[in-house]
């Protein structure tokens, strides 16, 4: 057997425990990943978990009233008033379980690669103004003043379902988030017929910087839990915002702590009939060279 | 050529897909996107998805607008039409770079068209991907055929 003098034998460990080394730093950050992904996958569990117990209150209870409130409206109608005010009760709940089913469905649709622009020309006044007739109830409810703040008067080409899907989530959280009294006011303005901007502006509780970006994930709602004080699944900011991105526009969201949220849209005017100038991403427009040749075939 | 004029068209916007039985000629314009069109030559029938950044990251919705979703869900799709993996090639675009980046959101989205469609030993048999130039396509969903041009940015 060869004979190995102590400075080959050093050199040897040295090598040896240099290797060893690699390996545990490899198998640590394995772990690390795995420690990564474990998170993320409990995460994505109890945003599930939280997400079926919040169907329990939020989609059976106001569909328990509706049929409690039905059957006493067959049953013992009362005097005129009282039909009126269990209408108005049965009315309120069918209007919070529509809202809330529309916005899963649209979720639903998004996540499925469904929803698809649909371009006509919008008259974007008329369309806030009817989202803001539709939210009557819970704007006298909570004794809301609002005021709209049009300078764009011209009709915009985009797409009207998503459009008005974004600004009734835009109002209903200017809604629910607001205090007591308080005022909302919605701005349309135009970049020479180009952009359109919508912003809704409330007096609420408003919120941390730090959570402007949060609040766009899905079930997320900054307030969770049984004592939650806040309706809904955490899901509006999220469809808002990705059918913004499909419409390729982008999203402001400014607030102060106490003073209120103004949460903003810009999207572009697409072109009716002429699809083809959309872009891919980041709003970068791109052109069709004009030619006719039918470059190449794969 | 001229059967394309015939067939319906539809233009793919992008994080969404299309696959249907029926013909169609499908547009989409692509930048660092990328967009994978399935083929199943027995059957005849394609689909296409048009995806803008490689993987979901868990926290938006779950949708083809992530690499990982679209391609998964589209063969998921076409599967559900009758397809058979093993019958299914695809045809892969886009991906470009605006800017010099050698990993950059194009190198990405390619990447994982790559490594997914491996993992589901599903062929790429034609491909224009990379580079720094747009690129328009239109997919023909009955033959496979895809025709593509390079664009040019409006703007710069």
């Amino acid at each position: 057997m060869k004979k190995l003098t102590d400075q080959q034998i050093i050199d040897e460990l040295t090598k040896r425990f240099e290797q060893n080394r690699i390996a545990v730093r490899e198998q640590e950050r394995l772990m690390d990943q795995l420690e990564e992904v474990n998170k993320k996958l409990m995460k994505s569990e109890s945003v599930k978990s939280q997400f079926l117990s919040n169907i329990r209150n939020e989609i059976n209870n106001p569909l328990s009233s509706i049929l409690g409130l039905a059957s006493k409206l067959s049953q013992k109608p009362g005097d005129l008033e009282q039909v009126m005010y269990t209408s108005s009760l049965i009315h309120q709940e069918a209007f919070s379980l529509d809202f809330q089913l529309r916005n899963i469905f649209t979720a639903a649709e998004l996540e499925a690669g469904e929803l698809q622009p649909n371009f006509g020309t919008v008259d974007v006044e008329s369309l806030v103004r009817g989202v803001l007739g539709k939210f009557e109830h819970l704007i006298t409810k909570k004794k809301l003043t609002t005021k709209l703040n049009c300078k764009y008067q011209q009709g915009f080409v985009t797409d009207a379902g998503m459009l008005g899907s974004i600004v009734r989530n835009l109002v209903s959280n200017a809604i629910e988030y607001n205090k007591e009294s308080g005022s909302i006011t919605v701005e349309i303005s135009s970049e020479e017929d180009k952009m359109l901007t919508i912003k809704v502006i409330d007096t609420g509780i408003g919120m941390h910087e730090k959570d402007y970006s949060i609040i766009f994930d899905r079930f997320v709602q900054l307030e969770t839990g049984v004592t939650k004080s806040h309706l809904g699944h955490g899901l509006g900011l999220t469809v808002t915002k990705a059918q913004v991105e499909l419409l390729q526009g982008s999203v402001q969201v400014e607030c102060i702590i106490n003073e209120g949220c103004s949460m903003g849209i810009t999207i572009p005017q697409a072109e009716e009939n002429d699809m083809h100038t959309f872009s891919d991403s980041g709003n970068v427009f791109f052109f069709d060279d004009e030619d006719d040749t039918e470059g190449e075939v794969f | 050529m001229n059967n394309n004029n015939t067939i319906p068209k539809y233009y793919l916007y992008p994080s969404t897909l299309f696959i249907k039985k029926e013909p169609h000629m499908v547009t989409t314009v692509l930048g660092s996107c990328v967009a994978v069109c399935l083929f199943d030559e027995t059957l005849g029938i394609g689909g296409i998805n048009h995806y803008m950044l490689p993987f979901w990251n868990g926290n938006e919705l779950a949708s083809p607008k992530y690499g990982n979703i679209a391609i998964e869900s589209l063969v998921k799709k076409i599967e559900q039409l009758g397809s058979k993996k093993e019958n299914l090639v695809a045809k892969v675009f886009g991906g470009a770079n605006q800017l010099e980046h050698k990993m950059g959101v194009g190198q990405r989205n390619i990447k994982v068209a790559e490594e997914i469609l491996a993992e589901l030993n599903i062929k790429i048999v034609a491909k224009s991907m990379g580079g720094h130039k747009g690129r328009k396509l239109n997919f023909n969903t009955a033959t496979g055929e895809v025709f593509m041009k390079y664009i040019t940015k409006q703007s710069e």
